[in-house]
């Protein structure tokens, strides 16, 4: 039998990369997103190989649901990356902005001095 | 102006209160003025959390010193970017105030009178205090569960874990620059958590003030939102998940930024207590020197 999985998976293999390479090319991506989800896609399509070569010998049952899984825990550790650079840009943001107040408090503070 | 008077910083974290925060201000200025006051000289900074409306100018035009942050970060953010002006500035002592008008100007002068200690609340429910009447059950029910955690975890009693009227010293001042949850009841249960954790019990006085209800703006926590900041106070300081302040690596970088000169001995101290050294880039006849907190191989951070 036929896995229903390879002609889809080979396909966002193709979709994936390609558009990665389009949204950075634009900058809509930046490096390193654009170096992930190119090997993501690449990886789908070694997985879509290898699908078509185990055709036949692993029963269905076993295949679909290996693919599932796989393709949960890819997708949850993108997520739980996704989270980890938000967070950090929060924090990054959060210094940014403190730096910004402080710094026209300083202004303040020693104009006030120096007119004293 | 004494020039032997204690310096002390009062930080004033303000969102959308154009209706009070000058009043705060100007009754700030007074106090300064007043014979309470002749050993201590009084500074103001307002911290303005990204408000909309007209609270940085009120603020600037009743005589105070602005830090505007260009976006809303939230009350604890805003009071850490106070404690990083005062620890650049070279205060060693703050006092954090409310700019609705709930906290009583006129008793900044006994919370700085007990002196030693690195922590002072004006609390309303220590014994012999009368309680507000505008605490709700509801809410003295949840400080109840806040007050039983702050014990079972430090040892330390509270009556009033969530007040943010209080007098801060260091050391407690500089870890809170490095480390503080930008989050409503992060600012005031959460550091009061790790402040008890630190320094223990000793190091922490309540002190009966009475607190009047808002009389202008909107209150950071209503409804559902209230009941959603309880739970998350809970849950970030469950066992398994909190850490005290001031005690991750993640905190101490950028220390050498915020805290320049005399606090970034202080901050080395810091990080030897929890086996950190810093690792200078900068020669060392640069006064500015940025530096970056490194773990040494084996140690925890």
């Amino acid at each position: 039998m036929r896995s229903i999985f390879v002609v889809p998976a080979a396909i966002a293999s193709i979709v994936l990369i390609v558009a990665s390479v389009v949204l950075y090319r634009r900058k809509l991506l930046s490096v390193r997103y654009f170096v992930g989800w190119a090997t993501v896609g690449f990886f789908l399509g070694i997985g879509a190989l290898i699908l078509a070569l185990v055709n036949g010998k692993v029963r269905s049952e076993v295949l679909t649901a290996s693919v599932v899984s796989t393709g949960l825990l890819v997708l949850l550790g993108l997520l739980v990356q996704l989270s980890i650079s938000v967070s950090g840009l929060q924090r990054q943001l959060r210094q940014v902005a403190q730096a910004v107040a402080l710094l026209s408090a300083d202004r303040q503070a020693d104009n006030a001095g120096s007119s004293d | 102006m004494n020039t032997l008077a204690e310096r002390v910083l009062v930080i004033v974290p303000a969102f959308q209160e154009e209706a009070s925060v000058a009043t705060v201000v100007r009754q700030l200025r007074a106090l300064s003025a007043s014979n309470d006051m002749k050993r201590f000289a009084l500074d103001t900074l307002v911290v303005d959390d990204g408000s909309k409306d007209q609270t940085a100018k009120q603020a600037r035009d009743a005589g105070a010193v602005v830090a505007s942050l260009p976006v809303n970060l939230g009350v604890g953010a805003a009071l850490q970017t106070g404690f990083r002006y005062a620890v650049s500035r070279g205060y060693t002592t703050v006092v954090t105030i409310d700019a609705d008008g709930q906290h009583p100007v006129a008793r900044i002068p006994q919370l700085l009178s007990v002196e030693v200690v690195a922590l002072v609340i004006g609390s309303r429910f220590v014994p012999g205090s009368v309680a507000p009447e505008w605490v709700s059950s509801t809410r003295s029910a949840a400080m109840g569960v806040l007050r039983r955690r702050m014990t079972q975890r430090t040892g330390v009693r509270l009556y009033d874990p969530t007040s943010g009227f209080r007098v801060i010293r260091e050391p407690l001042l500089t870890r809170f620059a490095l480390d503080f949850p930008a989050t409503y009841l992060g600012d005031t249960f959460e550091a009061h958590l790790s402040a008890a954790a630190i320094l223990g019990a000793e190091q922490i006085v309540e002190v009966s003030v009475p607190m009047k209800a808002r009389a202008t703006g909107v209150p950071s926590s209503v409804g559902l939102r209230n009941i959603a900041y309880f739970a998350r106070a809970l849950l970030t300081t469950a066992r398994p998940v909190w850490r005290p302040l001031g005690v991750s690596r993640r905190a101490f970088e950028g220390a050498g930024r915020f805290c320049d000169g005399a606090s970034v001995e202080l901050n080395e101290n810091l990080l030897s207590e929890f086996g950190l050294t810093f690792r200078s880039h900068a020669r060392d006849s640069d006064p500015t020197t940025t530096q970056t907190p490194r773990r040494p191989k084996g140690s925890r951070a």
